[in-house]
């Protein structure tokens, strides 16, 4: 007796299980074949549209799920369940009862992680796709471009993005095979530059004191004094490299006094490179950067100028960038035409923004202030991401901008550029935000302009569809069991009608849930109006639907409207 | 008797809890046909609005509540399919009574008169950038009431800002709506030129799953196209042939959908019925129009009926009901029920 009442448990667990995956399994089929059958090659590249297909087809599918579980149940509850494997002799309704309920808080659990978590990652994973799928059609194109320039390390390291992308695209394969058939031909050129390559990597390995040394040895007093500086600044308590260094510089002053007219301009050179060394130390790289700029230009064989110029780039990149990285992505396919405001109070718009390996760049910025009724507008060339805001510039090299035009050339928005790069598009960014992102970015949004609900009304939606399949999935399988079929097989051209017609009534009583779900929202101002003033809408909203849902769980759960 | 009274209690009661949920329905679709945004037109609007089609709304709560409650009952209760009949019609009597009492002896309701009042921010929310067909708009208030107006036009990375933005004509700048032509304008002033961004409605309105999909427009459609059909039949009839007309219309409805219903309601399955109801539901207009285009198609009359003629075609679909309604009796004896 025991047994059959655990079997009729056990099956009806998993024939509402089996039933709801089946159904979304055909039904993501369903969407993966007609999707695959609309998208245009031209739209996502080759290897990249199934990946898209299947996130499409999930979304969509996941989206069903609420009204595939309804139907399962009421199809369930007014056939199934009156059928000969669950009907025994010691059949109760309990038995099949619980394990719906448990499956369908189970389902909601899913329903939950879906709405908030899955399909904004899908929706956010199909976006990079497509970003990607456009990089990969704009590498073929400027590969080819620079192959038949003949610039073919160039096109062999463009077409490197792509495959780092996807490194299954056969095209991109083919034309790099054909570019490094083309480039093997080119062999003598390759192989001075593996040469040099490989020499300049030597030299790196030497250590400075060494290098300062063996200079120092060869009468190279100047050069000397370079690495010897270098070896300095990593050991600053070194006895025999501070004596080394200062007979060095000694050594160099004296070589210097020794030589007249040309060497005044080394002179100068010792004391300009002092003061940027100085200008290096203070932190104050601008400066810096101008002085071995100017130098660099002077003697630019000296190696020492040379690396500290480096130096003071890698630490002016910390806060600036040269307009050239720029130029270098330039040909990258890019978000279009964004606009937001900033913390600032500007209305930017930015004309191309490229995300690309992790920073983000902009070209053609415009930021507007409206002042008592005057809008001003400054026109921006380049941008970069750098730190927490878009550092702008119209000029090329390292300038040190006035005071007053520091407000102008940074751009503090309220949300950071991953999500920025989204605000020109139609409502796809809140698409993709998950609750943790809704909740911690509505705000920032909000104040940047993007047209995104509030977290309650947020919170209230979401709630809305939970409670729908509850309330739903519980009421009409409570009515399918009050007015099952008592035979054992239902007769054949009802059943067909019946299974035929639940879809659709499932589908417009879930929508038609929703859009009160979506009046329930639009009333609360009116309820606060008169009641409980400080109600906020996802308690009133959450209050009511869970009422309903009250009353279809004590529908669904009496045994005595249920008498078998 | 007891049937009779029971019966037609039941279907008034349902009949008033219905009102709410397909006027709501009823007032939502036709707003949506009209492209305005539901969601930001105010309670007031809509009842206001919802006035337009009480009568549809009441007939159409009225319908279903008698299909549901037919196809719910059980089968051993009912002597005869005729006397299913007769709860409906005493039900839809006192319905018709009541909107006869309260709408032409006081006419506290007008039908098709009351318009929604619109201003722009049923169509546009503050501060944040609307989407509108390729624009983002937004309109900011400003310190002496009126509003900064910036259009983006997306496609050319075109921004135009406008200060002092007045609503309703009468300022160099303004927002402005044409109910008429559903249509919003923004005239603006720019380079010392005024220009005017003109956007029809439809743009702003974000489309409903549950109004706006294939099933549901091509079902509107159908019904769209037997209005019309009905439109062309009783155009040139004086207002008490019309009530004629439609009255009998009515009864050829309820002759169909009746025993239809009692025929698909399987007293040892409930769900059938109502199954049945839905498919009545979707049918019933597909029906109606095909029968109503042989007829005009084959210029059909019957002379013998003299002035009354028009009814011709509502009398052939009550005598196809009486046909159903002999086929269901047969059937049923034949079954023993």
């Amino acid at each position: 007796m025991r047994m059959s009442a655990n079997k009729t448990t056990k099956n009806t667990a998993l024939y509402l299980i089996m039933g709801i995956l089946i159904i979304f399994f055909l039904l993501f089929i369903f969407y993966y074949i007609s999707f695959n059958r609309n998208i245009h090659d031209e739209y996502i590249a080759g290897s990249l549209k199934g990946p898209v297909i299947f996130r499409d087809a999930l979304i969509k599918s996941l989206a069903f799920l609420p009204v595939i579980i309804i139907v399962v149940y009421v199809i369930s509850f007014s056939v199934l369940f009156t059928l000969r494997p669950f009907q025994t002799d010691k059949f109760s309704y309990s038995n099949i009862a619980v394990p719906s309920y448990v499956v369908l808080i189970i389902f909601i659990i899913i329903i939950l992680l879906s709405e908030f978590l899955i399909i904004p990652r899908l929706h956010k994973e199909k976006a990079a796709i497509i970003y990607h799928s456009k990089i990969t059609n704009r590498v073929l194109l400027y590969a080819k471009e620079l192959n038949n320039r003949q610039e073919y390390e160039k096109a062999l390291a463009v077409l490197e993005i792509s495959l780092a992308i996807d490194g299954s695209n056969k095209k991109v394969r083919k034309l790099r095979a054909e570019i490094t058939d083309n480039l093997i031909l080119m062999s003598p050129v390759i192989s001075s530059t593996a040469d040099e390559m490989k020499k300049s990597a030597e030299e790196v390995t030497l250590n400075y004191y060494e290098r300062g040394r063996a200079e120092y040895e060869e009468g190279n007093y100047y050069n000397a004094l370079f690495y010897l500086e270098r070896a300095l600044k990593l050991h600053k308590d070194n006895e025999e490299l501070k004596e080394l260094y200062r007979r060095c510089k000694l050594k160099a002053e004296n070589s210097l006094g020794k030589i007249t007219k040309e060497e005044e301009q080394k002179k100068s050179l010792i004391q300009q490179k002092a003061l940027a060394l100085e200008h290096l130390d203070n932190g104050e790289y601008y400066e810096a950067y101008e002085i071995f700029l100017s130098l660099n230009n002077k003697f630019p064989d000296l190696k020492d100028i040379n690396l500290y110029l480096e130096t003071v780039k890698q630490e002016l990149l910390k806060e600036d960038f040269l307009p050239e990285e720029i130029r270098d992505v330039e040909w990258l396919p890019s978000m279009n035409n964004i606009i937001f405001f900033d913390r600032e109070g500007y209305l930017n718009t930015i004309e191309r923004a490229i995300p690309f390996q992790g920073n983000f760049y902009f070209i053609n910025i415009k930021r507007y202030k409206t002042h008592k009724n005057e809008t001003k507008v400054v026109s921006l060339k380049y941008g970069k991401w750098i730190g927490n805001k878009i550092r702008l510039k119209n000029n090329e090299g390292f300038e040190k901008s006035m005071e007053k035009d520091e407000e102008l050339l940074n751009i503090y928005p309220f949300i950071s550029p991953a999500y920025l790069i989204y605000l020109g598009g139609s409502g796809s960014l809140a698409k993709m935000l998950n609750i943790y992102e809704h909740f911690s970015l509505s705000k920032d949004l909000k104040k940047s302009g993007l047209d995104i609900e509030n977290n309650l009304i947020f919170l209230s939606r979401k709630m809305g569809i939970l409670f729908s399949v509850y309330f739903l999935t519980l009421f009409l399988s409570s009515l399918a069991w009050s007015r099952r079929s008592t035979y054992e097989s239902p007769p054949k051209f009802k059943l067909l009608l019946f299974i035929i017609i639940v879809p659709f009534m499932a589908y417009f009583l879930f929508r038609l849930y929703i859009n009160m779900n979506s009046i329930l929202i639009y009333s609360h101002r009116y309820f606060t109006r008169f009641l409980f003033k400080s109600m906020n809408t996802a308690v009133y909203t959450g209050l009511i639907n869970l009422i309903f849902s009250l009353i279809a769980t004590f529908l669904f759960l009496s045994p005595g409207r249920k008498a078998e | 008797m007891k049937f009779i009274l029971k019966t037609t209690i039941k279907i008034l009661i349902f009949s008033v809890l219905f009102i709410i949920p397909i006027g709501l329905f009823i007032t939502f679709f036709s707003l949506s046909g009209r492209n305005i945004p539901i969601w930001n037109i105010g309670i007031r609007n809509i009842l206001l609005f919802s006035q337009n089609y009480s009568l549809l709304i009441i007939f159409i709560s009225y319908l279903i509540s008698t299909l549901l409650i037919i196809s719910l009952t059980n089968k051993q209760k009912v002597r005869s399919i005729l006397m299913l009949h007769i709860p409906a019609l005493i039900a839809g009597s006192i319905l018709v009574g009541g909107i006869y009492l309260t709408r032409y002896r006081h006419y506290p309701l007008s039908l098709g008169e009351k318009n929604v009042q619109l201003d722009h921010r049923a169509f546009l929310r503050e501060n944040v950038f609307n989407d509108v067909s390729g624009k983002l708009i937004l309109i900011k208030k400003s310190e002496n009431n009126y509003y900064t107006l910036y259009i983006y036009d997306r496609t050319k990375n075109d921004l135009v800002i406008a200060n002092n933005v007045g609503i309703g004509t009468g300022k160099k700048n303004f927002i402005s709506i044409s109910q008429n032509n559903r249509r919003l304008n923004f005239t603006y002033e720019r380079n010392k030129k005024s220009e005017s961004l003109i956007i029809p409605y439809k743009k702003f309105t974000v489309k409903n799953d549950l109004i706006n999909n294939r099933l549901i427009n091509r079902y509107t459609v159908q019904i769209r196209k037997l209005t019309i059909s009905l439109s062309n039949y009783f155009m040139n009839l004086d207002q008490t042939d019309k009530y004629i007309f439609l009255g009998t219309l009515f009864i050829s409805v309820l002759m169909i959908s009746i025993p239809l219903t009692y025929a698909l309601n399987d007293g040892g399955w409930g769900f059938s019925g109502i199954i049945g109801v839905i498919l009545l539901l979707v049918l019933l207009p597909f029906f109606y129009g095909a029968v109503f285009k042989i007829l005009q198609r084959f210029r059909f009359g019957m002379s013998f009926l003299g002035r009354y003629s028009y009814l011709s075609s509502p009398l052939i679909l009550c005598f196809c009901g009486f046909f159903i309604d002999l086929l269901v009796k047969i059937r049923r004896r034949e079954k023993k029920i």
